[in-house]
């Protein structure tokens, strides 16, 4: 296990770089993101398996999430508090090379397209998702989910600890809050959402905007739908990650048209978490295994055991006695924000960020 | 721990004091306190009520005259007892003649509960006497005034109301997870965040502009750098 620890700050997201085996770029809110700058710092690891900051960029609010530029090796983009998105060159000192500001409140996710490279998508409190060439100061596109029925739970309410700087202090009250956004790795001109009011929503690129352009379907029971991604293998499966602690995983094809019936999914990870997971992510090397970090302050790797072999087999992870757990990684103090997958060498290394400051590197397959 | 910064809630309250001890006290006592007959007992049993009612619903659902009302009302009673009208669903004479006497309690009721000099006060702006009920208008807001300005003052002594909000979300924080028996909760406990959250609920630290402060003043973790939106200007954009 590699380390290294930002000190003053606490991390919330984390990607490898997609050129460079060794670099990270690792976003950051100071004293918990209570209040203060943000920072994104630049991680190399030399060959000594030490890591080291190459660059770092202070920022006047707290930085959410990171993507690097798919066609730049030196671009990196990041979400930031004030409603901005900013692309740093990792060349340069101190200030961004772009700012696209458009959000009315703040950015929690950007992420960029893996397969049309020249545009990247971002999703905001202010309950919309936009589509951004970096290229164009303004965005290409801005996608609203419909408005939808707020489902509220008689039994209680949780408040999640997403930010605490005092203009965020109404983040968690807002169900239209859209806290991560993706595009498909399979498909350019589809992308997926998830909010506030429990909802996934997948949006067709290609159609005009419109009620028809999108599907959405009730993810957690009316919770906060914090997390989603696609499986990288197959292009109808994605996983989410809510309040409710549940993981669950979803078939789009098998989700209801017209939310006339509730859609059901295709697996569950229950109980794998004791708070809520903050993000989930299907792996690049297997079709079946995806990461979960949580409120827990762990780092879960779990294998989808309804899918094996190129085939769906019908169970469900609730007939492993660890729930498909493979590794759980516990060396964290704090919540556990980000995390990603290396694309690089043996399969199975992961970065991982907290609010504890720490950036750990480790390999869920070696024991 | 309760919050009671919010300003409505304090206006509220002091209108509530001021209706009572200011306003109120120019009641005199008697029609403050009506004699204790029940009008639904003398009314039930055919009595006749010439005191005052006791019932304080009633109060709220009658609407305070105008202007002296007891001569138009009994026009208007008159008029309409006079009328003759042959209706099969009419009350019986019994039941008519009971409600009558509960009309006519009621009207004596309102014009004798509300004073005279308070009448007009509220109803009639323009007045006989202005000079003298400015005076009055005056004293009973400086009095209202000088209980908020007393509230304000022991409020900052203390902290700004964000404060108390900031302060009261971190004990929600720390209450929630100590309350919850799982594994996790010992590790929540030796958290730093939690500590912190401990802190801020308990009030040893504060937010004093983007910064944490002990009470002492001193910084709390990071210092804040105000940073501008300047930009590299680059080329790469052409190439993309």
């Amino acid at each position: 296990m590699l380390g290294y620890h930002i000190p003053g700050y606490s991390g919330y997201g984390v990607q490898y770089s997609p050129f460079f085996d060794n670099r990270l770029a690792v976003v950051s809110g100071s004293n918990f993101g209570l209040v203060g700058n943000g920072k994104l710092f630049i991680l190399d690891i030399d060959p000594q398996g030490k890591i080291h900051e190459s660059n770092s960029f202070l920022t006047q609010d707290c930085l959410f999430d990171v993507a690097w530029n798919e066609l730049h090796e030196n671009q990196v983009l990041v979400a930031q508090g004030d409603g901005s998105l900013r692309l740093f060159d990792t060349k340069l000192a101190q200030y961004p090379i772009a700012i696209f500001k458009e959000h009315q409140k703040e950015v929690f996710s950007c992420n960029w397209n893996l397969l049309n490279k020249n545009t990247f998508v971002s999703s905001s409190w202010d309950g919309t998702v936009k589509i951004w060439s970096p290229t164009r100061k303004d965005s290409l596109l801005t996608l609203t989910p419909q408005p939808l029925k707020t489902v509220n739970r008689v039994d209680h309410s949780m408040n999640i600890p997403m930010s605490n700087q005092r203009n965020h202090a109404d983040i968690t009250r807002n169900k239209n809050c859209i806290y991560q956004a993706q595009f498909s790795p399979h498909d350019p001109n589809l992308v997926m959402c998830c909010s506030g009011n429990s909802y996934i929503t997948i949006f067709d690129l290609r159609q005009p905007p419109s009620p028809t352009n999108q599907r959405n379907f009730l993810g957690h029971s009316g919770l906060e739908a914090l997390t989603c991604d696609f499986n990288k293998y197959r292009p109808h499966t994605i996983a989410t990650g809510g309040v409710d602690n549940v993981i669950r995983i979803w078939d789009l094809r098998m989700t209801s048209k017209n939310n006339s019936s509730p859609s059901i999914c295709v697996n569950e990870v229950v109980g794998g978490h004791e708070l809520a997971v903050r993000k989930v992510c299907w792996s690049p090397h297997h079709s079946n295994i995806f990461l979960s970090t949580s409120y827990d302050m762990t780092c879960c790797v779990w294998q989808d055991v309804s899918y094996t072999d190129r085939r769906s087999t019908g169970k469900t992870n609730s007939i492993d006695p660890n729930r498909g757990c493979r590794f759980k990684f516990t060396q964290h103090s704090e919540f556990v924000y980000g995390a990603d997958w290396s694309l690089w060498g043996q399969p199975g290394y992961i970065a991982s960020t907290a609010w504890d400051g720490n950036v750990f590197i480790w390999n869920a397959f070696q024991r | 721990m309760s919050c009671q910064s919010n300003p409505l809630q304090q206006f509220v309250g002091k209108s509530d004091r001021v209706g009572t001890a200011g306003f109120g006290a120019r009641f005199n006592s008697q029609e403050q306190f009506p004699p204790t007959r029940s009008i639904e007992h003398s009314f039930l049993n055919g009595q006749k009520n010439d005191g005052f009612l006791e019932n304080k619903f009633l109060e709220v659902q009658q609407p305070s005259p105008v202007f002296p009302a007891e001569s138009v009302s009994n026009v208007w009673l008159n008029q309409f007892s006079s009328m003759k009208l042959e209706d099969p669903l009419e009350f019986d004479n019994e039941y008519k003649k009971l409600y009558a006497g509960y009309q006519s309690q009621q009207t004596r009721r309102n014009v004798a509960h509300v004073s005279p000099a308070l009448h007009r006060s509220i109803y009639q702006p323009v007045m006989r006497n202005p000079v003298a009920n400015d005076v009055h208008f005056e004293q009973e807001f400086e009095a209202l005034e000088r209980e908020l300005q007393d509230d304000k003052d022991e409020l900052l002594d203390e902290e700004s109301p964000l404060d108390y909000e900031f302060q009261k979300i971190a004990s929600d924080i720390v209450n929630s997870t100590s309350n919850s028996p799982s594994p996790v909760s010992s590790k929540l406990s030796g958290s730093k965040f939690m500590g912190l959250m401990r802190d801020i609920s308990g009030g040893l630290v504060s937010m004093r502009s983007n910064e944490l402060r002990k009470s002492d003043g001193s910084v709390v973790g990071n210092e804040f750098t105000p940073v501008m939106d300047n930009m590299h200007k680059t080329n790469d954009f052409d190439v993309l």
